[in-house]
């Protein structure tokens, strides 16, 4: 078996990255793949309060790496019925305790066994950012539909290509389209023009979202949340399937006023 | 006039022309070079060159040694190097960096791929870039700087030589660096000619030219046209949405309170100096004789 690695990165911090990547690693073990998660935020680690493992944690990426502990027993596995695993970062390092090289060793000998490995990026451009991007085929690009976000994730996508990661892809985080409609918010076609990558799918702001991840259950288990649903279409396309993206509309047609009115939820967007 | 097969020299007037057969390897180019130098040393007394290095890929010692070889034959000083843009344009995107002689298969390059950031290092560094990418950098090889450059005190080139093709034609300028990806944040590109973007210049990215800056596309960064001094140095964008600019050493700040786009026309426009200070206007097609246009304060 030889697996993929995939980074999971933005730039700018508190976009999303780690619900993403937590989101995106559920919806691959969803789909029937053996997939691990990495955190590499080392010194501010998150991934595991996302995925609700904080108190399973005995050993951790650094124990890995320097062989104080084997491969397995720094792996974690989810609490749902599928083989997800994480390797959580050390919190009381920092990113210059690992190198580039370790990581990548680390990373090939996961990908014998698994289908996937997605590597939690940590924010910054700095030593810990190059150490997560050095072991990675893919890259995954997220933003939000500021332009701060925006500009860090344009500076982020030219150091990808000068390390040789090509055509990285874009998820657009926290997406209001009914702020886009009246004109307060770029467009996921505006953002995607600027950027000049292709997009790997749109994630609406969504309060379950914020809901699920403060319970440590990755919302895409929650089957009424349109972000999880978009997450499930993003990890089909990772995964190959060709799931074509659409836009997201705000529902406001004549049975959707009439709906609204007696009170029927149709859920907040068409489709994500 | 000894001719070899590697070293041919052509030239009229004061332009001399040393073409370098670019499928001999370097050894072979040192050696007929010395040679002919070596025999016609006298011809050469003094003046200034630039070496085009054509399509082959130098390392910076052969450079260096070149430059000796030449300083030390004749008495001329070579001022810069210089390759086609196209070269420079390889060497950026294969990230093949001047490490490697790729013309030659040179199996003493670098066969293994070059440290992970040197795209970086290449874009962010102006002076590696000019130094070392080994575009013109002050003399241009056209012949307005032949003319004042190369070689003032040294008689011409035989007359067997005269009847040979000079450089090419008039007021066409040197070379200019195509760059057809999007220039993003942080990426700062240096030219010591004209460059032309044929994709979106975003914010943070930065351009700087010593001639003139085409952008076909979005114009959103940073863009220094003339910056070695060239106050006819022009911008043109067709979309010229970028806050700063500066032509020579003045720079030009979009007036502010303009909500942006919305009530200018959106057609291409040129950035021009006048009066040193830059104006922005409609671009009509014309390079020169602007009038009008709205003032980017400095």
């Amino acid at each position: 078996m030889t697996g993929k690695t995939i980074v999971i990165t933005s730039g700018k911090g508190g976009v999303g990255k780690t619900t993403t990547t937590a989101n995106i690693g559920a919806g691959l073990a969803l789909r029937g793949h053996r997939v691990v998660v990495i955190d590499t935020d080392i010194g501010l680690r998150n991934l595991d309060v996302v995925m609700g493992l904080e108190n399973r944690i005995v050993f951790d990426l650094i124990d890995i790496i320097e062989g104080q502990c084997k491969m397995h027993q720094g792996m974690i596995r989810d609490r749902h019925n599928y083989e997800l695993y994480l390797i959580p970062a050390a919190q009381t390092r920092d990113k210059n305790c690992i190198e580039a090289e370790q990581l990548t060793a680390l990373c090939r000998s996961l990908e014998a066994e698994f289908d996937y490995i997605l590597i939690d990026c940590p924010a910054g451009i700095e030593q810990g950012f190059k150490n997560a991007i050095a072991p990675a085929h893919e890259a995954v690009i997220v933003t939000t539909p500021e332009v701060s976000a925006i500009r860090d994730a344009d500076r982020v996508i030219g150091l990808l290509e000068a390390q040789g990661l090509r055509r990285p892809r874009l998820i657009i985080n926290r997406y209001r389209p009914g702020m886009v409609k009246r004109g307060d918010m770029m467009g996921q076609d505006d953002i995607v023009d600027l950027l000049a990558v292709d997009i790997l799918g749109v994630v609406p702001a969504d309060d379950r979202l914020i809901l699920a991840t403060n319970q440590g259950v990755p919302v895409i288990h929650d089957r009424r949340a349109p972000s999880g649903a978009a997450f499930s279409r993003i990890a089909a396309r990772i995964d190959g399937e060709d799931v074509p993206i659409m836009n997201l509309e705000p529902r406001n047609g004549v049975m959707d006023k009439i709906c609204a009115i007696m009170g029927i939820n149709r859920g907040a967007y068409s489709h994500a | 006039m000894p001719e070899t097969k590697v070293v041919q020299v052509t030239g009229r007037g004061h332009n001399i022309n040393l073409a370098i057969d670019d499928a001999v390897p370097l050894e072979e180019v040192v050696h007929s070079l010395r040679s002919h130098l070596g025999g016609n040393g006298s011809l050469y007394s003094s003046g200034v060159i630039s070496v085009n290095v054509g399509r082959r890929m130098l390392e910076k010692e052969q450079l260096t040694r070149i430059k000796e070889l030449l300083e030390k034959e004749s008495g001329v000083t070579v001022s810069s190097f210089w390759c086609p843009p196209e070269v420079l344009q390889r060497a950026l995107s294969e990230n093949v960096g001047f490490g490697v002689e790729v013309a030659l298969g040179d199996t003493n390059g670098h066969a293994a791929p070059p440290p992970a950031d040197q795209r970086e290092v290449l874009h962010n560094d102006p002076a590696f870039l000019a130094k070392e990418k080994t575009a013109p950098i002050k003399d241009l090889p056209g012949p307005a700087a032949n003319d004042a450059g190369p070689e003032p005190d040294a008689p011409p080139t035989p007359p067997a030589d005269e009847t040979a093709e000079s450089t090419p034609g008039p007021e066409r300028g040197g070379p200019a660096l195509l760059i057809k990806t999007s220039c993003r944040s942080g990426e700062v590109i240096t030219h010591p000619g004209d460059i032309v973007v044929v994709a979106d210049v975003n914010p943070g990215a930065e351009l700087i030219a010593d001639g003139d800056i085409i952008v076909l596309g979005r114009l959103r960064g940073f863009a220094h046209a003339g910056a070695s001094g060239n106050l006819k140095a022009v911008i043109v964008a067709t979309r010229l949405d970028a806050h700063r600019l500066q032509i020579g050493p003045h720079t030009g700040v979009e007036p502010a309170g303009q909500p942006q786009s919305k009530s200018q026309p959106s057609g291409p426009r040129i950035a021009f100096l006048r009066r040193q200070s830059v104006f922005v206007a409609p671009f009509n097609g014309r390079f020169d004789g602007h009038a009008g246009g709205t003032l980017y304060d400095g």
